[in-house]
């Protein structure tokens, strides 16, 4: 693949890169050329993300920075990781996410355990939002800066048994609305995709919920990640919604 | 005025606004109301309210408690029951735009303990009562929960992240709670109101108010009719906004104040 003039040299900040959607954008966001700082909780996963990225055509500098999203201080640091390598933040796309709490799985509202709640709100939601704050004060500065929120068509429509993640991924997409708006006149365009079932680990934490026979590659989605970050400046999608063909159950948008 | 007439009710956020008038209107109807807030005057004030319209049977009882709190949540749905001995209707109405004291901010100027402080009230508060009455609802195998939403639910609007964040989340909660507990025959509402003149507005610093904004008596009536309706009935997700409004949405022009 030959380098992106778009995304040539771009400074791109992917969390929840270990894995999944993330891994798979920060593999497609080095083919096109941009420098990645890889962002999760597994030191492992993300060293084999970043010697993937530096085998992609143009080999553009890849990192990695272990952190926790839900940890205020070290999502914190992500910002001045990436300024005091590259000066600069240009993309910041956000993956981390979890269908359930560790040791967790599918439960009705009644019998959650309330920590799991908090543990899946704060990854998704909080973690989302922290990441975001983190990198907008330099976006803002800059003039320029896009960010792109990965939520769910669980966040469109509601499904028994994953309340929170539900709750999760509709408040991601009303945070990103809101955001969109107030960063606008700064430059930064800020954009929520809304996937249907993506076949990815995620799915080990669903438990005796069988999977969606029609799912989409974490590739494709981190090349429609790519087409929202591409598009011209002056347009947006704001919300886009992207599901498996063939499977309009998946799609089923209010 | 008797449709609930041996009903037994909670209302969140029952010191002020949507919750103090739907408190006033489900005891008019004749249900027994606990109301929650935490804060202890405006609940005193809503208990006097309530007893000038209650039939005999009707009445409020006020419970200091702090939603996002798991035991307080859990503590309210206990007293509805060692009271009166059941849990038809939940309201899950409180709810605040900021934390307290902050003033409207962009996100990247919101402290995270400024975003917790809403995400705690308004999402994981509904969360936690609706879980607090859940296993006596199931029991009884009926009941009605609405939570309160917003039209700040369904779009976002700058300086509002944290908010439009919680109330979106609200309504993803409550469409996984209505397929989970629809087999017992628990009913699951979501309302969604536009602009209410209520004192949460005092939360919005130097931003104009409204110009319409709807008597929290209306979101009340709206609430009465939807657990009084039939039960093989629901009425999803209801948007109430005041009409002849003369704008609904906010121009851009006004917010180039900020």
């Amino acid at each position: 693949m030959t380098s992106d003039h778009a995304l040539a040299g771009q400074v791109a900040v992917v969390t929840g890169a270990s894995a999944g959607i993330g891994a798979a954008t920060c593999r497609a966001l080095a083919a096109a050329g941009a420098i990645v700082l890889a962002v999760a909780r597994d030191t492992s996963r993300l060293a084999a993300v970043v010697q993937a990225c530096s085998t992609q055509a143009p080999a553009p500098e890849a990192r990695s920075l272990v952190a926790d999203v839900r940890s205020a201080a070290a999502v914190a640091a992500i910002a001045g990781t990436a300024l005091d390598a590259w000066g600069r933040i240009d993309i910041l796309v956000c993956c981390a996410g979890i269908l359930a709490a560790a040791g967790g799985g599918p439960a009705p509202v009644a019998s959650l355990p309330v920590a799991h709640w908090d543990e899946v709100i704060a990854t998704n939601l909080r973690g989302t939002y922290l990441a975001n704050r983190a990198v907008l004060p330099t976006m803002v500065a800059q003039g320029r800066g896009q960010i792109v929120n990965v939520a769910s068509v669980a966040g469109l429509a509601g499904h028994a048994y994953e309340s929170a993640y539900c709750a999760s991924k509709a408040a991601v997409i009303g945070m990103t609305e809101a955001l969109a708006a107030e960063a606008a006149p700064h430059g930064v365009r800020v954009q929520a995709l809304v996937p249907g079932a993506v076949d990815t680990t995620i799915w080990d934490q669903a438990g005796l919920i069988p999977r969606p026979r029609h799912m989409l590659g974490p590739e494709r989605v981190a090349a429609a990640i790519l087409g929202l970050v591409r598009l011209p400046d002056s347009a947006t999608l704001g919300t886009a919604l992207m599901a498996p063909a063939g499977a309009p159950e998946q799609a089923r948008a209010r | 005025m008797t449709a609930l007439a041996g009903r037994v009710g909670i209302v969140t956020g029952g010191a002020s606004g949507i919750g103090r008038a739907t408190a006033v209107a489900l005891a008019g109807e004749g249900a027994q109301v606990v109301v929650a807030d935490v804060v202890r005057d405006g609940l005193d004030a809503t208990v006097a309210a309530v007893a000038e319209v209650a039939p005999a049977g009707a009445g409020a009882y006020p419970v200091v408690a702090d939603v996002g709190a798991e035991a307080d949540a859990a503590g309210l749905a206990g007293a509805a029951v060692e009271r009166y001995g059941r849990i038809d209707v939940l309201v899950a109405a409180a709810g605040i735009l900021r934390a307290p004291g902050s003033p409207p901010r962009t996100l990247w100027a919101t402290a995270p303990d400024e975003w917790d402080a809403v995400i705690a009230t308004n999402l994981r508060g509904t969360f936690l009562c609706d879980r607090a009455v859940l296993d006596t609802m199931i029991g009884q195998r009926s009941g009605s929960i609405v939570n309160i939403s917003s039209v700040s639910g369904r779009v976002g609007r700058a300086y509002d992240s944290a908010y439009c964040a919680s109330k979106f989340g609200v309504i993803g909660l409550s469409e996984s709670l209505r397929e989970e507990v629809q087999q017992y025959n628990v009913r699951v509402n979501v309302v969604l109101p536009d602009a209410v003149a209520t004192p949460f507005w005092d939360q919005n610093g130097p931003l104009p108010r409204p110009a319409a904004a709807l008597d929290p008596a209306r979101v009340a009536d709206l609430i009465v009719y939807l657990v009084t309706l039939p039960e093989d009935t629901i009425l999803l997700d209801p948007v109430i906004a005041p009409f002849r409004s003369r704008r609904r949405r906010r121009a851009p022009a006004e917010r180039e104040e900020h």
